[in-house]
């Protein structure tokens, strides 16, 4: 159930993968952080400091807001998004790691919905059914192990009691081999094709042998 | 079951459509290279069984004879369908593979390949 890339976490062939681009828009996520730079680091103009950015992002030419507010404390606008820039790049902005584990965490949780909805699809009945139909395949493989050991061997084993006893083994083998075959073959199909090929499976592989006592 | 061709002829539920043509898909068509060759190397494995009904019939056959019996129309029956069951096992399988991609043609082989086994083991319980 794990995709390529829960395999080859360490790995960088996954690059080209879209998921694992950058979620925001750079330009967004810089005036975002250069407002939260504003905030922590003047204080003291903490009450100024909505006005002024609102009219810095209004008006493109920064030195009217810039002289109202004292010239130390509020630097101009160039300079705040070259500070904003240095300080992202050590902590706030998402690294590709990060990012990878975000998509890591969407596509689980996606998995888990599927995987809900796929067994929610299963009815009790299904279940129930698919239960019983298991048990008759036991039942049957039993039955031709029984009679692989009924078989007595000659003392002369030649070719055709060695092809009696290849016979015999696949003749074991083909009860469970049509059981997992049918449900590996059927999965991306509609549940009634599952129960046809269960159904037949069970009229063809009736143990006769073992019935009639050989 | 390489990605490629599984994904590519998966569950044909409403039947491919051929691009070339753009009719559904019918017949055998859908049989690849790769798909003729699994039905190839299955052809050799189904002809054991094969060999075996046919040696078993003409065995029975001229010990029959030796013996002066005629051989009775329910043992021709039995000689016969012993024989021919490998026959219409593999034929089933070549038609329900048809839909179905290369990796899970191979299953449904190996699955037929048992079956020829248990039919076989009936008819012989029967004679």
């Amino acid at each position: 159930m794990s995709d390529s890339r829960d395999r080859d976490a360490l790995g960088w062939a996954g690059d080209d993968d879209p998921t694992l681009d950058p979620v925001g828009v750079p330009g967004d996520d810089e005036l975002d952080a250069v407002d939260e730079v504003d905030e922590t680091d003047a204080p003291g103009a903490a009450s100024a400091t909505p006005v002024t950015a609102a009219s810095a992002r209004a008006e493109p030419a920064p030195p009217v807001a810039a002289a109202s507010a004292p010239a130390a404390t509020r630097p101009s606008r160039p300079d705040a998004r070259a500070a904003a820039v240095a300080t992202t790049a050590a902590a706030p902005r998402p690294t590709v790691l990060d990012e990878a584990e975000e998509a890591d965490d969407r596509a689980a949780e996606r998995e888990l919905e599927e995987a809900e909805a796929a067994a929610a699809q299963m009815s009790s009945v299904a279940l129930i059914s698919l239960g019983i139909l298991g048990g008759i395949y036991l039942l049957y493989t039993i039955g031709w192990i029984i009679s692989f050991a009924r078989y007595s061997v000659p003392i002369t084993v030649d070719f055709t009691v060695v092809s009696a006893r290849i016979a015999q083994s696949l003749a074991v083998a083909a009860a469970p081999l049509w059981f997992v075959a049918t449900l590996l073959l059927t999965q991306k199909r509609h549940a009634a094709y599952r129960f046809l090929w269960l159904v037949v499976g069970v009229l063809v592989l009736v143990p006769w042998p073992f019935l009639r006592g050989f | 079951m390489t990605t490629a061709s599984g994904a590519a002829a998966k569950p044909a539920k409403p039947a491919k459509i051929d691009p070339a043509t753009g009719s559904p898909k019918r017949g055998f068509r859908t049989y690849g290279r790769s798909g003729w060759a699994v039905a190839l190397v299955f052809a050799f494995l189904y002809a054991y069984h094969l060999w075996g009904g046919v040696a078993n019939l003409l065995g029975v056959v001229s010990s029959f004879s030796s013996f002066g019996v005629d051989v009775t129309g329910g043992i021709w029956a039995l000689l016969i369908a012993y024989a021919a069951v490998p026959l219409l096992v593999y034929v089933a399988a070549l038609l329900v593979g048809r839909t179905l991609s290369t990796g899970a043609r191979i299953v449904v082989f190996a699955v037929g390949f048992a079956v020829v086994s248990v039919i076989s083991q009936d008819l012989l319980t029967l004679s």
